[in-house]
């Protein structure tokens, strides 16, 4: 099931309302079925796929708990495990795909036997929040979880489930153990979150995505043409990707479940660092607390931090999909990484953090962003590399008003985010806690989702896609 | 155990928060909601002032291919296009194919040589009808106060109380309607903004380029993702006899029949990424559909075969994007219409 569609409003609305009139058991196991029923809503395969993942780690989890020995042996097939189910749905094409090559540059023909399966959808999320759980479990930040009923929940929390955020064992958990309440400021900020989300999703990311897939389905666009159809892929991925977890947030807040905020206006970033702390924040953090900190141990050299960065990232970008402009794309924000923390160590400090200097490192680390995102959005890398040598000087037929045109649409319809951006520095600053915010949240809510009602009615794309995140 | 006065204020926020969702949803149709279009049978008298030789049905991938004064050049035929794409979306496009041959083909004063229909995959017998009330306009110009099939089909068709409700919405929502208005104005606006000319120049430059830009081969391009599964023909026999129950075919072979019209279904050569020839259900849900032309005798053709059509005149992923118009017409005239070309063209 599918986030903007009206089966999964009918499902939310008939969800909530049943939720909530049941026990905690009854919760659970209602949470459980309607799971499964929102995954395999459209391809019901999938979650035979995701049963087996769960009970295969909800019980390496157990004996892991139990065992006095072989841990780590435990440790090292749920691992295998987990990553040959990756392996074989979401990589196997690649890999195949890339001997095949490899045996032709040798000189001889072979083509490895692979599977023309359709990818389950977020399998890489689930699996990556299953290898965090083996992994607290395995270094005993947790106990192991003994009801299947609440691990599967875990697993398959349906908000979150097809795109994240992936969420820590730690901090889910222990949330669909225990007795959940609803409060009020939940119902608020939960519905404010939904209808921000729909928002983003139906009039940003959609109606920029046209002028991104017009741009790069043109076969000789010129340097200005190129970068506006970048500047729109840019917007419409955070805007879809942001939309999904403001969503995913708003209807876990439906049910009484806090999940992690997964973006932090990263357009205002000013360096790699930074973009990463605020873009797609719950990977992030499974990256930094599953693989980089145990890599790069303690008091590590700067060598062997740069490697790190490079591993981490080009993994990172294999995460979101099996071609090499992703490791590429991966490899990219790697080297930033590295170039901005040996510049670090060159610049003053007072230098780099003048306040007068702070637009100018924004636009600066936006640009380089944009770099990135080209490397994203761009599967051929012969093109890629047609892309890059565009001269923006150079003479070309193609009218300027057509750069302009798609720029400045892109800018009007990205407008929400940037004010958005402006008032989650300016909003913490208001007392919430005071009289007059209580008195008015109510009727403020009300009159925001219902504004949001209006702008989907009146701006939403008329060509609707899927979430981009859901093919990873 | 939640305090008693929290759940109170819980539900307030609920019933409160709902009540303007509802608010939203009642006020916005009321608004911006239309009226009713009457009949309209201007096509029909442009069919006979032209006495047009040729009528072609279809959607945007018809309009993309056939380029009329191409025919005419080729073969002194008069050509009449039918393009369901501007106003239609989805399974609603063959509904409102009917009616136009019904309403609009029969009724005109013409001695047509042949009537093509356009059309992709099972998309021929679809059985949904979406009729939100974009679709709602364009249906509406073209039925009669008796439509006493497009009623069967169509308004009492949705059996499931849940596609009841799903149509509900829709119909009640004027959304794409109302959206086009706001969304011309609003693209104007900034056309406006960015051309040193007049919006219109602009407009017109834009789109002249978007229009002759060279494309990329289709499978260069990412797609999205293929989380929907694509639309299940029906195979079997009893599966195909039902869909034939519920969908446009029969009733549009049924009129042609009835009134003497050289009818003819074309089903086109999809864009490579789109393509399904290696499905053995499509196999088999193509043969019933071949059986069904056959015992009608209606005539059939299938361009899917022909090797002339190659990959390469597909400039993007998607079906209607394929190359130069004329270049494919001319394939079209050499095939098909070889009959109407004069013998130093044969």
């Amino acid at each position: 099931m599918i986030f903007h569609s009206i089966d999964f409003l009918i499902f939310l609305l008939c969800f909530v309302v049943l939720y909530w009139n049941l026990g905690l058991r009854g919760q659970s196991w209602l949470l459980l079925i309607g799971s499964y029923i929102f995954y395999g809503w459209i391809h019901p395969w999938f979650v035979t796929l995701l049963m087996a993942s769960t009970v295969a780690d909800f019980f390496f989890g157990l004996w892991m708990s139990r065992a006095k020995r072989n841990r780590k042996t435990l440790l090292i097939l749920s691992l295998s495990f987990n990553l040959s189910l990756l392996g074989t749905f979401k990589y196997a094409g690649f890999f195949a795909e890339n001997l095949t090559a490899l045996c032709g540059m040798l000189g001889f023909q072979w083509t490895p036997p692979s599977l023309s399966i359709l990818l389950p959808a977020g399998i890489s999320f689930y699996t990556f929040q299953s290898i965090g759980y083996i992994l607290d479990v395995y270094w005993g930040r947790r106990e192991s979880c003994t009801s299947l009923l609440q691990y599967a929940n875990y697993v398959a929390f349906f908000p979150q489930l097809v795109a994240g955020p992936i969420e820590r064992s730690t901090a889910l958990l222990p949330q669909l153990e225990r007795k959940r309440q609803l409060t009020s400021e939940q119902v608020l900020t939960g519905v404010v979150l939904i209808g921000w989300g729909f928002v983003q999703k139906l009039v940003i990311a959609d109606n920029v995505a046209l002028i991104a897939n017009e741009v790069f389905s043109i076969h000789s666009p010129s340097f200005w043409l190129l970068w506006s159809g970048v500047f729109a892929f840019c917007i419409q991925i955070y805007a879809d990707f942001s939309a999904y977890s403001d969503i995913a947030r708003g209807t876990a807040r439906l049910l009484g479940v806090e999940l992690m905020r997964n973006f932090d206006n990263p357009y205002i970033a000013r360096s790699p660092a930074e973009f990463w702390r605020r873009w797609h924040i719950s990977l992030n953090h499974w990256f930094k607390d599953y693989l980089f900190k145990p890599i790069l141990g303690e008091n590590a050299g700067p060598m062997r931090l740069y490697l790190c960065y490079m591993a981490i990232f080009g993994v990172s970008g294999l995460w979101h999909g099996a071609s090499w402009n992703f490791v590429l794309w991966g490899a990219y924000h790697g080297i930033l990484m590295v170039i901005f923390h040996l510049a670090g160590r060159v610049v003053p400090h007072k230098l780099s953090q003048a306040r007068a200097l702070l637009p100018l490192r924004v636009a600066f680390m936006f640009a380089l962003t944009n770099i990135g995102w080209l490397l994203f959005r761009e599967h051929k890398v012969s093109q890629l590399l047609k892309y890059i040598s565009l001269d923006p000087f150079a003479a070309t037929d193609i009218p300027s008003s057509v750069p302009k045109y798609f720029f400045l649409t892109v800018l009007v319809y990205s407008i929400p985010l940037w004010v958005k951006t402006y008032l989650d520095y300016t909003v913490p600053r208001w007392n919430f806690a005071g009289p007059i915010w209580k008195r008015f949240a109510i009727p403020l809510c009300a009159c925001f989702v219902a504004l949001c009602g209006v702008i989907i009615f009146f701006a939403a794309s008329p060509n609707p896609s899927d979430f981009i995140y859901f093919q990873f | 155990m939640s305090h008693p006065r929290a759940t109170t204020r819980t539900s307030i926020v609920l019933l409160i928060l709902v009540l303007a969702l509802l608010a939203t949803a009642l006020t916005i149709p009321f608004i911006v909601g239309g009226q009713k279009i009457p009949f309209n049978d201007r096509l029909t008298r442009k069919m006979e002032a032209e006495q047009s030789d040729l009528v072609f049905i279809g959607n945007s991938m018809m309009e993309s291919r056939i380029d009329g004064g191409y025919i005419f050049e080729a073969t002194g035929l008069k050509p009449f296009l039918l393009d369901a794409g501007k106003v239609m979306a989805g399974p609603s496009m063959v509904g409102t194919w009917y009616l136009w041959l019904k309403n609009l083909v029969v009724p005109a004063k013409v001695k047509f040589k042949k009537v093509f229909i356009f059309f992709v995959d099972e998309q021929i017998t679809a059985t949904e009808f979406s009729l939100d009330t974009h679709d709602a306009k364009g249906v509406e110009a073209v039925l009669t106060l008796h439509e006493p099939e497009f009623d069967r089909l169509v308004r009492h068709k949705n059996g499931s109380w849940y596609g009841t409700i799903k149509e509900y919405i829709h119909r009640f929502y004027a959304r794409s309607e109302v959206q086009e208005p706001f969304r011309q104005r609003f693209s104007s606006l900034l056309m406006g903004l960015v051309g040193g000319s007049s919006a219109e120049q602009t407009k017109s430059e834009i789109n002249s380029y978007l229009k002759t830009a060279g494309r990329r081969p289709a499978f260069d391009v990412i797609h999205d993702t293929d989380f929907h599964p694509r639309d299940v023909p029906a195979t079997t026999t009893e599966e195909f006899s039902e869909a034939l129950t519920k969908s446009f075919l029969a009733p549009m072979v049924k009129v042609a029949k009835d009134n003497n019209i050289p009818l003819c279904f074309f089903r086109i050569k999809r864009s490579p990424l789109q393509r399904r020839e290696n499905d053995p259900k499509f196999q088999e849900y193509l043969r019933s559909l071949v059986s069904f032309f056959k015992a009608h005798e209606v005539c059939y053709i299938d361009e899917n075969g022909d090797s002339a059509i190659t990959d390469d005149l597909y400039t993007a992923p998607y079906d209607d994007h394929i190359g130069p118009k004329t270049a494919y017409t001319k394939l079209f005239v050499h095939t098909y219409l070889q009959q109407y070309l004069p013998p130093e063209q044969k």
